[in-house]
Parts: structure tokens; C-alpha cells; sequence
């Protein structure tokens, strides 16, 4: 060990780790199990050392009082940021190709097409999902797209307004592209230009809670991609039932490759497209 | 550039109180969403949940009470296994598995149902209970269930989620069932995986 650094040491026992693990399930939804326990106390060591808290149990209090918005820096923490532009393209051609197409041709003159992309992250979804459709759809300039960025996490959050990356994030987009929508921002560094950062509205939303989520209004698209997996049974179920209520009837939400809907809910209807499986809100029909 | 961009969250429009007894479906759909959670509504999403005819507010139903997750919830959803509607039944046996601490409360009784298909639907909802709580529930199913398909249904929920302690009855099983080539197969099986284990 170098001297003056700290070890990585196991901060709670098991009756502890159980009890931040509901304390943060019943906040977030999100979901730790036992095998996932070296990953939780490393971001638990971590914010103690941050606090000052000199123990587990000081620490605690502190969260739970949630002193300084502790709860907000422990979910930062907790979150997994790791994306790219473009990931998953075969979706956004989809979106293009297939979905909102069939969304304009129901829509009343003159309504705008809604996108949410929750939870965003750092912003490289709702950023792509802006590029492609300027570049790819070719009704882009017949209709006003609003583009809504969500996620729980405000560093990430943070991140996303600001709109710089690195090459690595870059990495699946042409030079042109690069070119076209961002700009120089220091070594291997890129901003995305002004006009589209601006054109994005980001908002701090956990989508666990309905209230929260129906405040961001009805959307014809929604991604959700690589959440759910992070979710128990109970909680897929709650957010399932949040997007569906943030849904325009006819809607569609897109999945990270590894989730199904089916597997949560049958509220929706799995449409297969050339490029994607995604879900559909069924029309609406009302018996009153 | 088309994109256009409102920096105020919008207000959802204010909507008199929903009721479970609407003739709307999308009225009761938006009242099991409000009482989602709340201990104190079981009797009332219970109620609901028995008269409820709507695919899709069945379904937000059965979410709140896994949300409450309670024993009481536990024992209104496992009236249901008996159902004759497919759907909630099988949305049942998955509410059941979501609040699996609950689901073993009710599960003893469950299996003791003279019912062979309530026997078998109960028996795959020990798939999310602890091991060690499966292992206890369905060993004795394996030692003294008279039907093949209940036992071959333990068999494999124990294979999957079971802990060294069901081997015996496995070999009991295997035993009682010895004219039955599938239950033999299937329990020997779950004797290779758990001797692999160690």
C-alpha cells in the first residue's frame, strides 16, 4: 500500500448493506443484491471519506437526513454513465424509417413530434437522436420536434447541458457530423454548437415517482434504454406504468437490446420493425 | 433547425378524483394508480381486483398491491390462481413471485390445495422464494404428492432454485415414481446438479 492511502475496507455487514439497499430502493427503485454488494460499499466508502462521516452508521444518518443532498450524491454515484453517440443506431433508423412516420400520420396539423430520452444520462442519446433525425428524416423541417432529456442523476445532468465529449464518445460519428454539430473544445475534446445544445430541454426526474414523470407531459417516442436492468420486478412494473401514462396513445418506447417489455408488462404491444422490436401504447378506446 | 424546446415542465391537467367504480376504464385505471402503495387500500384493490374485467387495470391492480407486498395482498392475489381467466391468473402467479417473502407466507396452504392446478401454478411461485424457504415448501411435495406433474413441477423449480437439503426427497421421489420415465429423468438430473455443485 503507498503510504497515506486509504484501503478500500468493507464498510457495513450484512444487516447494514440490507438496510442501505431498501433505503435506496424505496428512493430510486434501483436494486442491489448480494453479488452486487463490492460495488455499492466501494461508492459508500467513497461518500463516508467525502462527509467526513467517521463511521457507517454516522454516514447513514446523514443520508437519510439527507444533509447537503447527501441522497443526491450517493445516486451519482450509484448511476452508471457509460455511453456513447449513436449506440444502438439500428434504433434510431427505426425511429426514422418506421415510427414517426406512422406517428405524423396521426397527428393533428401543426402538434409537435415529443421525444423523451429517459434517463439521458450524459446526454449522448437525446444529442443523437437530434442529429440523426436533422440528418436522416427527411420530414425533419415539415414538423417542430421537441426533445425532452431526463435522468436522477444532476452530474450527469450537468454533463449533458454542457455538451463536451472526447473521441471515444465520438467514436461512431463521421467527420462530417463531427463538423457539422460540435465543435473544437480543447485536446481530443469536442462541444456540441450552441444552437443544438439550446434546442434540448434537460430535466432532473426520477421515474419511479408518477407525479414527477407526468409534469414532462405526453410523448409520441420514448427511449428507455439500459435502466430497467437495474430495476427489481416491482419497480419495471411502476416505471412500465409511468411511461405508459407519458405516453400519447399509439406511442412507442425503445428498450436497450438485453430488455423486453414483455417480460415486465403486457400493457404494451411488441411491434416488429425492419431495424428494431419496440413497444407500442395501444390506441385508446374509451368505455364511458 | 425543427427543434424546439418549452424550459417549463408542464402541468398535468387537474382531474377530479378517479374511482375503481368507474364505468371508465381509464378512470379506474388512474384510482389503482393513486392507491399504489398505500397498506391501507388491500380490501379496496382486492375488491377491485375481483370484479375487474380490464386486461390493463388488472394489471396496474396487481402492481399496487406488489408495491404494498404485504401478506394480506399475498392472500388476495393467490384467490386468483384459481381463476378462470388466463391472464389474471397468470398475473397472479407473477405478482406472487414479485413479493416472494409474502408469496411463502400463503404458500404452505397453497400447496395443500386439493386442486392439482392450483398445486402446480403455486409451485412455480416458489421459484423467486429464498432457496433455503423453496427447498423447505417442496420437499414435502416430493415425498408425498400423489401427482406426477406436481412433483415434476418441483423438480424443476428445485433444480433452478433449491439447496442441497431437497436430494433426499429427489431420491424419494425418484423412488415413489419409478414407472414414470420423464419424473426419473428429471429428478436425476437435479441429483447431477446439485452432486456438480457440491
Amino acid at each position: 500500500m503507498i503510504a497515506g492511502e486509504r484501503s478500500f475496507r468493507s464498510v457495513t455487514s450484512s444487516e447494514e448493506f440490507q438496510t442501505l439497499c431498501e433505503f435506496i430502493y424505496r428512493r430510486t427503485g434501483m436494486s442491489f443484491s448480494e453479488g452486487r454488494r463490492y460495488y455499492v460499499e466501494r461508492r459508500i466508502d467513497e461518500r463516508i471519506r467525502a462527509t467526513g462521516a467517521n463511521s457507517f452508521r454516522a454516514y447513514f444518518t446523514l443520508l437519510r437526513a439527507n444533509t447537503d443532498g447527501e441522497l443526491e450524491q450517493l445516486i451519482n454515484s450509484l448511476t452508471v454513465n457509460e455511453t456513447y453517440f449513436y449506440r444502438e443506431e439500428h434504433q434510431f433508423r427505426c425511429l426514422s424509417s418506421d415510427l414517426l412516420p406512422d406517428i405524423v400520420s396521426r397527428k393533428p396539423a401543426g402538434q409537435p413530434v415529443r421525444i423523451w430520452s429517459a434517463p439521458c444520462s450524459t446526454g449522448e442519446e437525446p444529442y443523437s437522436i437530434a442529429i440523426w433525425l436533422l440528418e436522416n428524416w427527411p420530414d425533419v423541417d415539415a414538423y417542430d420536434i421537441e426533445i425532452v432529456a431526463s435522468d436522477i442523476d444532476t452530474q450527469a445532468l450537468s454533463r449533458a447541458r454542457s455538451g463536451c465529449y472526447g473521441a471515444r464518445s465520438l467514436a461512431r460519428l463521421s467527420s462530417e457530423i463531427i463538423e457539422r454539430y460540435f465543435e473544437p473544445a480543447g485536446p481530443a475534446e469536442y462541444r456540441i454548437n450552441e444552437e443544438l445544445r439550446s434546442s434540448i430541454y434537460f430535466s432532473s426526474i426520477n421515474l419511479m415517482d408518477p407525479a414527477a414523470t407526468r409534469t414532462q407531459g405526453r410523448f409520441d417516442v420514448i427511449f428507455c434504454r439500459n435502466m430497467l436492468i437495474y430495476f427489481d420486478d416491482a419497480s419495471r412494473r411502476v416505471a412500465a406504468e409511468n411511461f405508459y401514462d407519458c405516453l400519447e396513445p399509439g406511442g412507442y418506447i425503445c428498450l436497450g437490446h438485453t430488455e423486453a417489455m414483455s417480460r415486465i408488462s403486457p400493457l404494451f404491444q411488441v411491434r416488429r420493425f425492419h431495424d428494431a422490436i419496440v413497444y407500442q401504447k395501444p390506441e385508446e378506446k374509451s368505455d364511458a | 433547425m425543427p427543434l424546439i424546446r418549452r424550459d417549463r415542465a408542464q402541468q398535468p391537467p387537474t382531474a377530479p378524483p378517479a374511482s375503481l367504480d368507474s364505468p371508465d376504464p381509464n378512470q379506474r385505471w388512474a384510482a389503482a394508480r393513486a392507491l399504489a402503495g398505500d397498506p391501507s387500500a388491500v380490501e379496496q384493490l382486492d375488491a377491485a381486483l375481483c370484479r375487474e374485467t380490464d386486461r390493463r387495470v388488472q394489471e396496474v391492480i396487481l402492481t399496487g398491491l406488489i408495491k404494498i407486498g404485504s401478506v394480506e395482498c399475498a392472500e388476495a392475489l393467490a384467490v386468483h390462481l384459481r381463476s378462470t381467466d388466463v391472464g389474471l391468473r397468470s398475473g397472479a402467479i407473477e405478482a406472487l413471485q414479485a413479493m416472494p417473502d409474502a408469496a411463502a407466507a400463503v404458500l404452505p396452504a397453497l400447496l395443500a390445495d386439493p386442486d392439482r392446478h392450483v398445486r402446480i401454478r403455486s409451485v412455480e411461485i416458489a421459484r423467486t422464494v429464498a432457496p433455503e424457504r423453496a427447498t423447505e415448501l417442496l420437499s414435502p411435495i416430493l415425498e408425498q404428492d400423489p401427482d406426477e406433474n406436481v412433483c415434476a413441477a418441483a423438480i424443476d423449480v428445485l433444480t433452478e432454485n433449491g439447496t442441497p437439503e431437497a436430494v433426499p426427497s429427489l431420491r424419494a421421489c425418484a423412488q415413489r415414481f419409478s414407472g414414470v420415465a420423464f419424473l426419473t429423468f428429471a429428478a436425476n438430473i437435479a441429483l447431477r446438479r446439485f452432486a456438480e455443485k457440491g
